[in-house]
């Protein structure tokens, strides 16, 4: 996966597999075309995924549909605070018959890993997890298993509930890619849910429309996405806005602008782009960046919310220009 | 109630500031009158009662309309009780009112300004012509929100008294109504602004990206390097215009700090002194010299059709009636000092100096300045005359008639002020001028027959009784010197008046003096002046004689005429040599014809020799005129220039190109717009091409352009590729007809005004382009971790 790729045909077969993969999510999650789009993307990007919103909304609906839409191994493993990190992680138990341990694979050895209420989990157990999620690996009794590619998290999370919940510290949001909302849906999609989904369930009779390997060959040709000095130079003073603004305690990290590069890439190659322009950096920044920043407090006391700094700061930071006479 | 009093708050400075600029405005008015303080002072009060009930009506939740009806109703009822009316008695009230209207009509009429004031005040009349301008400028810069509109009414009241007056005013009033004009107008714009617009030349990291908040810096900027600029050369640009004196600001005239001051006309108590019933004393006066007649009061050198007035004077400060003065301009005939003592009585109200003329010193008492082209002297600080004592001494000019025969035509800065006449004078009046003096073949000669024709051969008669009460109109000088039932009777203000006017159509500089006549001796040396004797006479100028006195008024008021107009002209001793060895003062037309004196030099020889164009002050203008222009051409140019590099030029060329064609036109261009955005929120300024002439407002937005839009597409996606992937062609002018299509798109989609700004003043220049740079980028950043630990943990 060297040098560049021979741009048409492989950007056509990605741009085929993606709207295959979008259609058949949108049989399930009604009007929500961003959020589909938002989350291919991270799967393109080699990113996880975090879904937060209220419950009833088509949360793990979205992370089942997208994982049922790929032909590969797929876990879900729900989150409950008796969950331990072997339960995830997997365990060496010792077999009796041929007296050695053996390793039993833990829920987060698949392709996509469904983590439903990541939040109900005690901090150890989410802390196991994150690990898996970044390193790609798991090490258990000295022993390192590698995870399978393509591999995606799909992790979901309530932000009412706060009784019995362990909301994911600021180091632990900063690897998930892109944190979405799904948000209630339009009053027709949701008609037009009520219709469909009382008939049966629709996820039942999805059919996958690719698989893993696939998605490696797919994930391998946004790698190759160009993305010029100049939009890189975007992107970190777009990183750097974040962290000099006197509204911002905690800006973006490095791996924050790494996310944004590689997320921006996958959407380029969506729009059977080979080059990432800024406007791809500054549709995603909102998605990428949000839930990792936090106020300071005089800005939270004056009612500003994390959207709002940042929508002030992509306001402001120049996208650059070209060198003319 | 929150919302009305913010908007009243927000109403208030402007509303304030238009009724304060108006009220500042007509301070130009004081001329009018001598008690100015009887109509500024109440239209001060109007001025508040406009500014503060529009605010509030304004604020009001009623409708528009009725506020403004509401708001035009308050301030005529206020005008109402300030013309002494009553509310509640509407019909006497309009009887009185109508009554003081005409009085102060008829003043108006009968007086030029300014207004004396023992007769009946203009107020009246000034009242609601003030109130009237203060709310039409209210209603056009805080009703209608069109603040330039009312700089129109605001120009009416400042030039109301240049038109008749006849004079400039304060260069000061013209301060303060341009300054507060000029606030007026920021505080205008800076709201309009603060609500639409965008500042000009703001850069990129000092504008609102939207582009629609704006920060109020650059336009306060703008607005103060305008408002500057404009006040300045409204200072500057009259230096180089001959016809405009800034003398009022003293720094041109002859040291001193200058003050241009209202005179009382002195005509005005000389008739009041000459009809009353008792003769009182006046001025009692020591003198050596053995004829003290024609002791002078003031001279009046203006006509303006109605009658004879003092003009403006300009005081200088150290001219004070102090020691020694100077002789009058243009004086060289040999002089004879006389001593004088005057002690004014009790009933002598004047706040002018009665002197002999000419004085070559005095010691007056007080603050009395003269005015070095008429010697006169005029009180200032409430200086009056009343039981004053002065002492001077008089210099009796040896006058002689040969010299006034032989005269040069007077200097020009004599010779066309005190020729100069009104338009409204009936020509029958030059004709009959011409008539009288028909034969003469000199100015004096001339002079001299129109004065034998008023003394005896014309049939005049004087009578104080069956004077004209107009004094000395163009109606009264018509029927005095008619001929019908009536006419040629008058007193020494028509025959002075009459001989005045008629000798300046014979272009002769006069002028009208007015003072006492002859004293009552009653003792050795010592003369009493009293109110009967006032009289008024005509002075006329001949060079090298100064003002001469010359004495129409029919000698049955004991009048005499001046010794040198009759008799026989002998050579002085000591004149020059010359071919003709002397003549004879016409003593009628047909001597008169007789000699051969006469001017040595034609008017028109003299006129050209002594005029001069002020040809450095006309090349210095045109001088200045032709720089700033080429300095007006000057951003057009940069910018075609710019304009042609960049087309043959490359992507980024071409989008520079296109940026900077949008910013002349007034079309945001935020920097932190990607080049497709700003595509997107470019092709909504499209137009289409027009049928036939250019649209005032010309629709614009999507689909109204498709080829250019089409051309949009091409140019930015152009540009990303060169900007953003790996290779691109880049080919220098592939874009030039793609930018002139949005170019042309663009300005298919713009205003005239928006047209006309981009082509002279294109703001791509103007605000010195727009540096569109990178934010900075520290190398490393350090991340103060304090604040997540605080929410961490």
């Amino acid at each position: 996966m060297t040098g560049p790729v021979s741009q048409g045909a492989d950007l056509d077969t990605l741009a085929r597999v993606v709207e295959k993969v979008r259609s058949n999510i949108k049989r399930v999650i009604e009007g929500k075309p961003d959020v589909i789009s938002s989350a291919i993307t991270v799967l393109l990007a080699e990113g996880h995924l975090l879904i937060e919103d209220v419950p009833g909304v088509g949360k793990t609906m979205l992370a089942k549909s997208l994982a049922r839409s790929i032909d590969s191994s797929v876990r879900r493993i729900q989150f409950t605070p008796d969950l331990l990190p072997s339960d995830v992680t997997g365990v060496s138990v010792y077999n009796q018959e041929n007296r050695q341990f053996e390793f039993r694979p833990g829920g987060v050895f698949a392709n996509i890993v469904v983590g439903d209420e990541i939040n109900r989990a005690s901090p150890k157990t989410q802390s196991a997890l994150l690990e898996c999620m970044e390193e790609r690996q798991v090490t258990v009794d000295n022993t390192t298993y590698a995870l399978e590619a393509p591999f995606m998290v799909i992790a979901t999370q309530n932000p009412i509930e706060m009784e019995g919940t362990y909301a994911l510290p600021e180091a632990q949001r900063d690897r998930f890619m892109v944190r979405l909302s799904v948000g209630y849906p339009v009053e027709a999609a949701e008609i037009a849910m009520l219709d469909s989904h009382t008939l049966s369930n629709p996820l039942d009779d999805l059919e996958p429309v690719t698989d893993a390997v696939e998605i490696t060959k797919l994930i391998g040709i946004v790698s190759q996405i160009h993305v010029s000095q100049a939009v890189q130079r975007y992107t970190v003073s777009l990183a750097a806005a974040t962290r000099r603004t006197s509204e911002l305690a905690l800006g973006a990290s490095p791996r924050a602008s790494l996310h944004l590069v590689r997320a921006a890439k996958a959407s380029a190659a969506m729009q059977s782009r080979d080059y990432v322009l800024p406007d791809d950096v500054l549709g995603l920044a909102p998605s990428v960046l949000t839930h990792r920043l936090l106020p300071s407090v005089e800005a939270a006391m004056g009612g500003r919310t994390t959207a709002s700094i940042l929508e002030s700061i992509l306001a402001t930071v120049p996208v650059p220009e070209g060198s003319h006479a | 109630m929150s919302g009305l009093s913010s908007d009243a708050r927000r109403d208030l400075p402007l509303a304030l500031v238009a009724a304060g600029t108006t009220w500042l405005t007509m301070l130009s008015w004081r001329g009018f009158s001598t008690l100015w303080g009887e109509y500024l002072g109440p239209l001060l009060l109007v001025a508040v009662v406009v500014a503060t009930s529009g605010v509030v009506l304004r604020a009001a939740p009623i409708p528009r309309r009725v506020a403004l009806s509401l708001h035009v109703l308050v301030v005529v009822v206020l005008v109402w009780l300030l013309l002494g009316g009553s509310v509640f008695h509407p019909i006497g009230s309009a009887h009185t009112i109508s009554e003081r209207l005409d009085n102060a009509w008829t003043s108006a009429e009968a007086y030029h300004p300014p207004i004396p004031d023992n007769v009946a005040s203009i107020a009246p009349l000034l009242i609601p012509s003030g109130a009237a301008a203060l709310l039409v400028v209210d209603i056009l810069a805080c009703w209608l929100r069109r603040v330039p509109l009312a700089g129109l009414p605001l120009l009416a009241v400042y030039c109301v008294p240049i038109s008749v007056i006849g004079h400039g005013v304060s260069w000061v009033v013209f301060l303060f109504a341009a300054a507060g004009f000029l606030l007026m107008m920021f505080l205008h714009e800076s709201a309009h602004i603060t609500r639409w617009g965008r500042p000009l030349g703001g850069t990129g990291t000092t504008e609102d990206p939207q582009g629609f908040g704006v920060r109020t810096g650059a336009s306060k900027t703008s607005a103060t390097t305008v408002g500057s600029a404009a006040v300045v050369l409204a200072v500057i640009v009259p230096l180089f215009i001959p016809t405009l004196r800034l003398d009022g600001l003293g720094l041109f005239g002859p040291g001193g700090s200058g003050d241009n001051v209202q005179v009382i006309n002195p005509i005005t108590s000389m008739r009041r002194d000459l009809h009353r019933g008792d003769n009182v004393a006046l001025l009692d006066v020591h003198t050596n010299d053995p004829d003290p007649s024609y002791m002078r009061i003031g001279v009046l050198t203006q006509f303006n059709g109605v009658e004879w007035t003092s003009g403006n004077r300009e005081i200088v400060s150290n001219q004070t009636a102090s020691g020694l003065v100077p002789l009058e301009t243009g004086l060289s005939a040999p002089t004879q000092p006389y001593q004088y003592q005057v002690t004014a009585t009790e009933a002598f109200d004047s706040t002018w100096l009665p002197t002999m003329f000419p004085v070559s010193s005095i010691f007056a008492p007080g603050s009395w300045h003269y005015d070095d082209s008429t010697m006169d002297f005029i009180a200032t600080n409430g200086t009056n005359a009343r039981g004053l004592s002065w002492t001077m001494t008089a210099a009796k000019p040896e006058l002689s008639a040969y010299s006034m025969l032989h005269s040069l035509t007077a200097p020009l800065s004599i010779q066309e002020p005190y020729t100069a006449l009104p338009s409204s004078l009936p020509s029958s009046v030059k004709a009959l001028a011409e008539k009288v003096t028909q034969g003469a073949d000199s100015r004096f000669a001339a002079a001299v027959m129109l004065q034998r024709w008023f003394r005896s051969t014309g049939g005049f008669r004087y009578s104080l009784k069956s004077a004209p009460a107009s004094g000395s109109s163009n109606a009264a000088l018509l029927q005095f010197l008619g001929t019908g039932p009536g006419s040629r009777v008058g007193y020494c203000e028509q025959f002075a008046s009459a001989y005045a006017v008629m000798a300046r159509t014979l272009e002769i500089p006069a002028r009208v003096a007015v003072g006492f006549l002859s004293p009552k001796k009653v003792g050795p040396d010592s003369y009493l002046y009293s109110a009967h004797q006032m009289h008024a006479w005509p002075e006329l100028y001949f060079r090298g004689s100064g003002w001469v006195r010359f004495e129409p008024t029919p000698a049955a008021h004991g009048t005499t005429a001046p010794q040198y107009t009759s008799g026989s002209v002998h050579k002085p001793s000591n004149a020059a040599p010359s071919n003709r060895a002397g003549g004879s003062v016409p003593t009628d037309p047909a001597s008169a014809s007789s000699t051969r004196i006469h001017d040595k030099l034609p008017n028109t020889t003299s006129s050209s020799s002594q005029s001069h164009v002020p040809w450095s002050a006309i090349l210095t203008t045109l001088g200045v005129l032709l720089a700033l222009a080429l300095l007006g051409l000057v951003p057009s140019l940069v910018r075609q220039a710019r304009r042609r590099r960049r087309l043959e030029g490359r992507a980024e060329d071409a989008w520079a190109e296109l940026r900077d064609s949008a910013i002349d036109l007034g079309v945001s261009w935020p920097v932190s717009r990607s080049p497709h955005e700003t595509g997107v929120q470019l092709a909504a300024w499209f137009g289409p091409e027009p049928d036939g002439a250019p649209l005032v407002r010309p629709p614009r937005g999507r689909g109204l352009a498709p080829g250019a839009e089409d051309a949009l597409d091409r140019i930015v996606l152009t540009l990303e590729l060169v900007r953003y992937a790996r290779t691109a062609d880049d080919i220098p002018g592939a874009l030039a007809a793609d930018v002139q299509t949005c170019i042309q798109a663009l300005e298919w989609g713009s205003t005239r005004g928006a047209l006309r700004r981009a082509r002279w003043l294109p703001r791509s220049v103007i605000g010195g382009g727009r540096k569109v740079a990178l934010a900075d980028v520290p190398t490393s950043e350090a991340v103060s971790p304090g604040g997540v630990v605080d929410h961490v943990g």
